[in-house]
């Protein structure tokens, strides 16, 4: 047993003083009688009804001493030692992941996690430093180094579950660095996945009851002719086969539903055929009640988008005007050098051997041969360069393209640019965004290159117009609740937001460039509106929960392990915490006092 | 009369007193009384008139020749009852609210008062542990002064010894009429005194005399409680607990009293320093 404030025994100063005030309080009194004779009887009856008369009668000075020792002991904040607790540091990591809401032990798993670290947090030393983590999508540092337990118990109430799925990885590399720097230091975690550490011995508290969990682990839909048809991907995390009932919703209202058979720990895949072709946002529900919720639900937006204007500006160039034409979602204009004032409301302008002196005020920017202007310098013209180095970007899909440039501008990167293709003599071509437009430049004409004659031409051009015309947001389909997104916001925009699936409207520009976008954890429908001077464009895309990682609640692999069984209920004891007795001395003293009460009034 | 102790009021109220008490001998009154007589000449004492019930025979019929009234003669012989009223004036007594100082000095008077009224022969005597101071043989109502003079001066002091002082007591020998007053908050043998006074062939009257305060005491903290005779003291924290015992030590000091005195057949009365005098009075000649 340790005492953590041994100056409280200075109060034990008031024992004496309580005897003190009772021997003066003793002094009865006075007050004359006509005759003790009665009164004696009365003291002698007394005494002889009860020998521990005596006793009795100083019993509420007992009881006072009694709860005023408890006192003392209580402010001197005794600890019951447990052993192997007595670290002056603690990492206390607690896993915010998607699983831990589920709700296989009592309230949620996170709730719980959060209990068993408050009474870690709580039952410490006093003095030990605290450093409190979150693994959640991210890792965070929530509290460092602290010692000062309210705090501490405060920002640990904080804590919330997120949607996303958790960083192990991050997480040990962390408490590993940690531990690093600080040797004597105890590692805490609590969770449902355990994760195991190199350098330090960690304590796992492992929060699970080995829940029933079914989750729709992936949503996909093409349009055909006949209409959308929608894959939806339901897993069995569960430990029996079951019926699982699952329905579709279009546009917020019921299209179909099935009952589908999976086994336990399968996967099956439902295909619903023939959605219309308006719908606009796709659901896949589970209709039945299992651990974890969240993952019951999964969406999938559908956008028509529009098809994009470009202007090509170029004498002739057959080359490009091919390509651009085949390219998906691309509406082709032509004209020449001199109609400047028609060179506007075009989302791509692509100029072949000229680039005007005030380039157009909207759209992205495709240049080849360019000629002088004041967006970026050109430095001299070579002849026959070799290429030293091609964008990984630009030219992906073609590994191993060789080709040759009969002559090209080397150009000079502006600092907004990156170069895309190098020579031997400097740059030949570089992208880069310059007040929020796209612009690609290229310091050859294509008829001086062999690159039209080759196979990769379309998909080298494909690539440029991916880029220059990129979708909103990349990688639409599978956006994960936590996860950040980049938005490609057009050069027309002039004010955009993301609008939740709470109806929250968050604005996201200005201030250009965009940054990333990483208020996801909410699942369900997002729409990013884009205003521009004239219109307003709307892109919806959707946020759905990590299930492939988060949603098998009792790891299934391990589960099959009779002996990872074993393991499990080892990691189901509580972490050894130690006991602050404190609390219990404050109701001895509260259970003193009642009894003094009861005596005072019942004049035992 | 300036007294506080006996005022006007009191005074007035002892002559009603008188018309409808007397105290008299128990066990068949005049004949014995007469007895003491026999043999002596029939001394006149006093004329008081006629009233019903009296015997025809004592009609002085000369007297209602002169003043056409019917007076009867009275000798002192026949009427003469010895009483002696014994007053406890140990410290104790002149304790409570209302102080039994008072009303047991009250009751003597009043006691005295009814019986030299009724030509009976008054001794006084107030004692503590020894006798402190008495007076004998008053007669006739015009002793009356003498009396209150006597309790005017009663000084409260000693402790209480009053069965072994009453036995120290030269009692004449004769029938007669003992009142002891006191609060009996004595060690002594109550039923020794008894027995003393009853062989001296009184007939004994036992007043007994307490405050409310000792009846019911009301404590309401830690006291120390100071005998007022001794100066000894105890000390006691008040509880339910020591007035629920006090009352069973009360009820039994009471009943055990009452015991002995229905045992010897003496006459108890038990009083309230609170009472008006003038019931203690009718308690004592009533025998209630």
């Amino acid at each position: 047993m340790t005492f953590y404030s041994p100056w409280a025994f200075l109060a034990l100063i008031t024992v004496p003083l309580i005897i003190i005030l009772y021997l003066l309080k003793q002094r009865h009194k006075d007050y004359t009688v006509s005759s003790l004779f009665l009164w004696e009887e009365v003291l002698k009856d007394l005494e002889a009804n009860a020998p521990w008369q005596k006793l009795k009668k100083n019993l509420l000075m007992i009881l006072q001493i009694i709860a005023a020792l408890l006192l003392v002991f209580a402010l001197a904040r005794p600890f019951l030692n447990a052993v192997g607790t007595d670290t002056p540091h603690v990492i206390v990591a607690i896993d915010t992941s998607l699983s831990m809401k589920a709700t296989d032990v009592k309230e949620s798993r996170f709730e719980e996690a959060k209990k068993r670290a408050n009474k870690l947090i709580s039952n410490l030393k006093p003095g030990t430093e605290v450093t409190l983590i979150s693994m959640g999508k991210n890792v965070n540092i929530e509290e460092n180094l602290s010692s000062d337990k309210g705090r501490l118990l405060d920002k640990l109430g904080e804590l919330k579950a997120s949607n996303s799925a958790s960083d192990t990885e991050d997480a040990k590399s962390l408490i590993s660095s940690i531990v690093k720097q600080n040797p004597k230091t105890r590692v805490v975690v609590f969770g449902d996945k355990e994760i195991s550490i190199a350098d330090a011995d960690v304590e796992f508290s492992n929060i699970s009851n080995n829940g029933e969990n079914f989750a729709v682990t992936m949503m996909s839909h093409t349009k055909t002719k006949n209409g959308i048809t929608v894959l939806s991907r339901i897993s069995n995390f569960g430990t029996k086969d079951a019926t699982i009932p699952v329905s579709l919703y279009v546009d917020k209202n019921v299209f179909d539903a099935k009952n589908v058979d999976i086994k336990k720990g399968e996967t099956a895949n439902v295909y619903w055929n023939d959605v219309f072709l308006k719908a606009s946002l796709l659901e896949t529900r589970i209709d039945i009640e299992d651990s974890l919720k969240v993952d019951n639900r999964a969406w999938n937006a559908v956008n028509n988008t529009e098809q994009n204007k470009a202007l090509l500006v170029s004498q002739s160039n057959v080359f490009v005007e091919k390509v651009a034409g085949l390219y998906n979602g691309i509406e082709l204009y032509k004209t020449g050098y001199e109609s400047i004032d028609e060179w506007k409301g075009y989302d791509l302008y692509i100029f072949d051997g000229f680039l005007p002196k005030k380039i157009p005020d909207d759209g992205n920017i495709m240049v080849f041969n360019p000629n002088e202007n004041d967006l970026f310098e050109i430095l001299e013209t070579v002849e026959y360069p070799v290429v030293n180095e091609m964008d990984e970007n630009i030219f992906r899909y073609v590994e191993g393209f060789d080709f040759s440039i009969g002559k090209t501008k080397t150009l000079k990167v502006p600092a907004w640019g990156r170069e895309i293709l190098e020579i031997n003599n400097g740059c030949a071509a570089f992208s880069g965004i310059y007040d929020n437009r796209r612009i690609m430049v290229f310091g050859f004409d294509i008829h001086n290159t062999d690159i039209p004659l080759t196979p990769a031409f379309p998909i080298i051009m494909t690539n440029c117009l991916d880029w220059l015309l990129p979708e909103s947001i990349n990688n639409a389909q599978s956006v994960y609740s936590g996860e950040g997104i980049e938005f490609n916001i057009s050069p027309k925009t002039r004010k955009a937001s993301v609008k939740t699936p709470s109806g929250e409207k968050i604005q996201i520009a200005p201030p250009f460039p965009v940054k990333v976008f990483d208020r996801t954890d909410e699942p369900g429908l997002y729409t990013l509106i884009q205003k521009t001077d004239e219109s307003e464009q709307q892109f919806n895309f959707t946020v759905n929960v990590p299930s492939q990682s988060e949603s098998d609640l009792i790891h299934s692999e391990d589960f099959e392990n009779d002996s990872t069984k074993a393991q499990e209920e080892d990691r189901q004891k509580p972490v050894n915490t130690g006991m602050n007795l404190q609390s219990i001395l404050l109701w001895l003293i509260v259970i003193v006092l009642l009894i003094e009460w009861w005596v005072y009034t019942n004049g035992v | 009369m300036k007294s506080q102790l006996f005022d006007s009021e009191f005074l007035r109220k002892l002559d009603q007193l008188v018309i409808s008490s007397k105290i008299t001998l128990a066990d068949g009154a005049s004949g014995n009384r007469k007895s003491r007589a026999k043999g002596s000449s029939v001394e006149f004492s006093d004329y008081r008139e006629y009233t019903i019930g009296d015997d025809f025979k004592r009609i002085d019929w000369n007297a209602y020749g002169r003043f056409e009234k019917l007076f009867i003669k009275l000798f002192m012989e026949e009427r003469e009852a010895p009483i002696h009223i014994f007053l406890d004036n140990s410290k104790s007594m002149d304790w409570g609210e209302p102080n039994k100082n008072i009303a047991s000095r009250r009751l003597a008077a009043a006691l005295s008062y009814i019986s030299l009224v009724s030509y009976d022969r008054v001794s006084l005597v107030c004692m503590n542990n020894a006798v402190d101071k008495f007076i004998t043989d008053l007669r006739g109502k015009n002793s009356f002064s003498k009396v209150l003079n006597f309790m005017e001066n009663v000084e409260y002091t000693g402790t209480t010894d009053i069965y072994n002082t009453v036995s120290k007591y030269n009692l004449k020998s004769g029938r007669g009429i003992s009142i002891v007053i006191s609060d009996f908050f004595t060690k002594g043998n109550l039923l020794n005194m008894i027995n003393y006074l009853q062989y001296k062939k009184q007939e004994v009257y036992i007043c007994h005399i307490l405050s409310p305060q000792e009846v019911a005491p009301e404590i309401g903290m830690s006291l120390r409680l100071i005998d007022v005779e001794s100066g000894e003291f105890r000390d006691v924290t008040s509880s339910p607990a020591l007035i629920k015992t006090y009352k069973k030590v009360y009820s039994k000091f009471i009943s055990n009293i009452e015991e002995i005195c229905a045992g010897r057949g003496v006459n108890y009365i038990f009083m309230e320093s609170s009472m008006p005098a003038e019931k203690m009075v009718r308690m004592v000649v009533n025998g209630v």
